[in-house]
């Protein structure tokens, strides 16, 4: 039966290029030891989206106001799926790639 | 309305297909109003935001598989898609564990539509994968018109030939065709697939 681990989180690398470089490592890393380890990968699949900057802008009669905000970096977040595998083999796996690289990840 | 399973194994090239036969149907049959139906296992849809970030409306079924657990909510969903949106076509992606005879049957029996199946397969992990996914794999081609062998560009002659081989032994009714969804499919092909060309 398959086995389905879900991650999100931020990615605090600004460059993109290097993010996605990042990102493909840590993925490659993670299939390469869902093999090791015994496992059926049946697919590995991350979504990347850049976070930039937002502004709110208000305004009255005798006002106005921008607040700027968000946050750089990346958000990713996705599945891998595997099967023939434990629960908590493949959640230390995901934990020690791609989570070690995440600021807030989930699993 | 017309409706479209794609079926196969997780990473067979499903959403690759999808997206270059809607831009087939749109760009040169002039099929406009094609509504794509989105089935994925886990929490997070990954297929439904390349769809939708390729600019197309993608309705997604989450919660569990359309073959079994989700079975029940197919004909349901498809009666509002109809409704609400009447689309020439609908096309499914069935999760990669679905089985795409069920998702037929399924159709047949509630909605008394006449559904066409394709069914993707990849050249590059099938011969490794068939041992060990042989209560799986070899059931996803049941109930395909078509079935694609994907990736043959990535793989050899000796290679092609043996998947084919392979693939014909548990498909034998279905049309069988190497591929590349992301280099391109022959027109004919992806018409065949639609019913559209004898």
């Amino acid at each position: 039966m398959s086995m389905i681990g879900a991650m999100s989180g931020i990615l605090s690398e600004t460059d993109f290029a290097k993010a996605e470089q990042i990102l493909g490592e840590q993925l490659r890393e993670m299939g390469k030891r869902v093999t090791e380890a015994g496992g059926i990968i049946g697919h590995i699949k991350f979504v990347a989206t850049a976070l930039g900057e937002s502004c709110q802008i208000s305004v009255t009669d005798v006002d106005e106001n921008v607040r700027h905000y968000g946050s750089t970096g990346c958000r990713v977040e996705g599945v891998a799926i595997v099967f023939a595998m434990e629960e908590e083999t493949l959640r230390t796996i995901m934990h020690e790639t791609l989570g070690s690289v995440l600021t807030v990840a989930e699993a | 309305m017309n409706f479209l399973v794609v079926g196969g194994f997780l990473g067979s090239g499903k959403t690759s297909f999808i997206l270059r036969l809607a831009h087939h149907m749109i760009d040169d049959l002039g099929i406009n109003k094609i509504v794509i139906l989105e089935n994925e296992i886990g929490e997070i849809g990954i297929d439904d935001q390349v769809l939708r970030g390729s600019g197309y409306e993608v309705k997604g079924m989450f919660s569990g598989c359309v073959c079994c657990t989700m079975a029940g909510e197919l004909p349901t969903n498809v009666r509002t898609i109809e409704k609400d949106l009447n689309p020439d076509w609908i096309i499914m992606e069935a999760t990669g564990v679905a089985f795409p005879q069920a998702i037929k049957d399924n159709l047949v029996n509630a909605l008394q539509m006449k559904p066409r199946a394709v069914c993707l397969v990849d050249a590059q992990r099938w011969m490794r994968l068939l041992r060990p996914m042989e209560k799986l794999l070899p059931f996803q081609l049941n109930g395909a018109d078509v079935v694609l062998i994907n990736k043959a560009d990535l793989v050899d002659e000796e290679t092609r030939q043996a998947v084919k081989e392979s693939v014909s032994q548990y498909s034998r009714d279905a049309e069988l065709v190497l591929c590349s969804a992301k280099e391109g499919i022959d027109i004919k092909v992806l018409e065949r697939i639609l019913g559209m060309e004898a």
